[in-house]
């Protein structure tokens, strides 16, 4: 059924398994091929439902190896890199066997830099082509080619969600215009000043409640929603960032590596 | 003859272990860990061709999982299939009346419990109590407090319940609905007055203070311009906008506090009539 890519019929067929299992080391199994099966149906929450109550005793195990590893990507997919991280980290901390260690890297290295760790994202990519068996030629290539990519001038340009709402903060749209988002920055600044400029004319001319309240009372609202939206575009900047990064680096694993 | 005899064996031994999913043992294993859509799945796909006693008790836990599911309809309809001669007969019949309140198609809810014929105590209480809630939400107020009388004093858990709904029929009682048109009066004359008077404290001080700044913006505008000067338009448009938009709101909000508060009663006679069901059969 698993293989006829019937997942969900599949997991039925596993809770079955585990229903009628007569010891652990079955029970384990099991949750581990049923938690397959929620990935592949992409409900990560309830793969690591399954994969979590698993406790092994010894870091030997070969089925420990796999319900890490597993437990690791599925953090990953579902938006939760820093515990992916730690849950390798458990491992590599329980398992002596460095050569088990391999098979981690990848997710170890996306989570790394999605958390914008680039010093031990560099290490880890370092290692990861160590532990290939890359000719010497190619290994130098190869590490040659993560020292360029983790160089200062060539890592993406995180934006600073606090240095954008401080940017909006002195100067009215310039937070977005930092953000990347120029035209939205120019839109909000003229808004911004077009308010206080007629705040300041009402009361040169002797309207000074019409002045306060309607110039001011509205460019208050303008004014404090434009920091907010300055750190919202940031975030978000960020986030597109580091999904085009990480692609790269997915397609370089796969075609160097993986092959 | 060999393939043919051992492609046969291999059928019937996949036709025996699909069957044998459909076990209550293991239906029962899913419904507690609550993987309801599974249950449904297997019931749906393995419930052919099964013994009526069999049959009774898969429709149940269908209906059981359709209910946890807050598929109810589903789940009436599973629970009402539920044969005589089974044991969870009373349970499904009173828990299909309970999604019928639910679904609030109380005469089709009265009809279900009403049906059950039943002689004996505790479960003749449990029907009186479950029909008075009925009312309750129907708003037979009179009718009641005498199926509330019929329940058994005696039965401890629908003592508790019993006190809920009867305080619930006294609040009703003594319950005094807001005036709209006091409350729009009200906002008519100091505006956010009305808003205050219906509940809504936070609102109504902020649309004073709205219509009070349009108002001094275009007083201001008039005093300096003119009446006829279209700033004065503009900030007098503002003004009468949030005045009578004040007024307008000022009403909608009483009926919407009369409705929350019919909503919140609504809701305390659902978990009223739902804690006994619980206490009752599981």
């Amino acid at each position: 059924m698993y293989a006829s890519g019937k997942y969900f019929e599949a997991s039925i067929e596993y809770e079955w398994m585990i229903f009628k299992a007569e010891n652990q080391a079955d029970l384990y199994y099991y949750k581990y091929r049923k938690a397959l099966c929620y990935k592949q149906l992409r409900d990560f929450g309830r793969a690591l439902d399954e994969l979590q109550p698993m406790y092994f005793a010894s870091a030997n195990d070969s089925l420990f190896q796999r319900v890490c590893y597993e437990q690791s990507q599925c953090f990953y997919l579902n938006g939760e890199p820093s515990k992916a991280l730690w849950k390798i980290d458990e491992y590599f901390h329980r398992s002596a066997d460095s050569i088990t260690h391999k098979v981690f890297m990848p997710v170890r290295l996306l989570c790394l830099n999605e958390t914008f760790q680039w010093e031990e994202a560099k290490k880890c990519f370092r290692r990861f082509v160590q532990m290939q068996s890359f000719s010497t030629e190619k290994e130098a290539e190869m590490q040659l080619m993560v020292d360029n990519l983790y160089e200062k001038r060539n890592l993406p340009h995180i934006r600073s969600i606090k240095k954008a709402e401080n940017w909006s903060r002195f100067i009215p749209g310039s937070g977005q215009i930092y953000a990347g988002k120029a035209g939205e920055g120019i839109v909000n600044f003229l808004l911004n000043s077009s308010i206080l400029a007629f705040s300041a004319q009402q009361a040169f001319n002797g309207f000074y409640i019409t002045g306060y309240l309607a110039g001011l009372g509205f460019f208050n609202k303008t004014y404090q929603g434009g920091i907010k939206r300055a750190g919202i575009l940031a975030s978000q900047k960020n986030k597109e960032i580091i999904v085009n990064f990480n692609s790269g680096i997915n397609a370089m694993i796969r075609s160097d590596f993986l092959n | 003859m060999r393939y043919i005899c051992l492609l046969f064996l291999l059928l019937m031994a996949r036709m025996g272990f699909a069957q044998s999913k459909s076990e209550l043992p293991f239906i029962e294993h899913l419904i507690n860990k609550g993987y309801y859509g599974e249950v449904i799945h297997l019931i749906d796909k393995d419930s052919l061709n099964q013994e009526q006693g069999l049959r009774d008790s898969l429709n149940y836990f269908k209906g059981w999982a359709h209910y946890s599911l807050k598929n109810l309809e589903q789940s009436s309809t599973s629970f009402l299939k539920v044969g005589k001669g089974s044991p969870f007969y009373l349970k499904s019949r009173f828990f299909a009346g309970y999604n019928q309140i639910f679904l609030e198609n109380y005469t089709e809810a009265a009809r279900i419990i009403s049906q059950l014929d039943i002689q004996d105590e505790p479960n003749l209480s449990l029907a009186n109590f479950e029909l008075s809630g009925i009312n309750m939400l129907q708003g037979n107020w009179p009718k009641v407090k005498e199926q509330l009388a019929a329940v058994n004093p005696n039965i401890a858990t629908l003592h508790q319940q019993v006190a809920a709904l009867s305080q619930i029929c006294r609040e009703q009682e003594t319950h005094r609905s807001k005036s709209p048109l006091l409350a729009g009066l009200m906002s008519g004359i100091i505006p956010g007055s009305g808003k205050i008077y219906a509940g809504k404290t936070g609102e109504g001080i902020a649309s004073m203070i709205a219509t009070t700044g349009f108002g001094l913006m275009a007083w201001e505008n008039h005093r300096k311009l003119g009446i006829k000067n279209l700033k004065t338009v503009f900030f007098g448009g503002l003004f009468a906008a949030s005045y009578f938009s004040g007024i307008y709101g000022s009403v909608i909000s009483v009926r919407i506090i009369e409705n929350e508060y019919k909503d919140v009663k609504h809701n305390q006679i659902l978990f009223q009539l739902h804690i006994p069901l619980r206490n009752f059969f599981e």
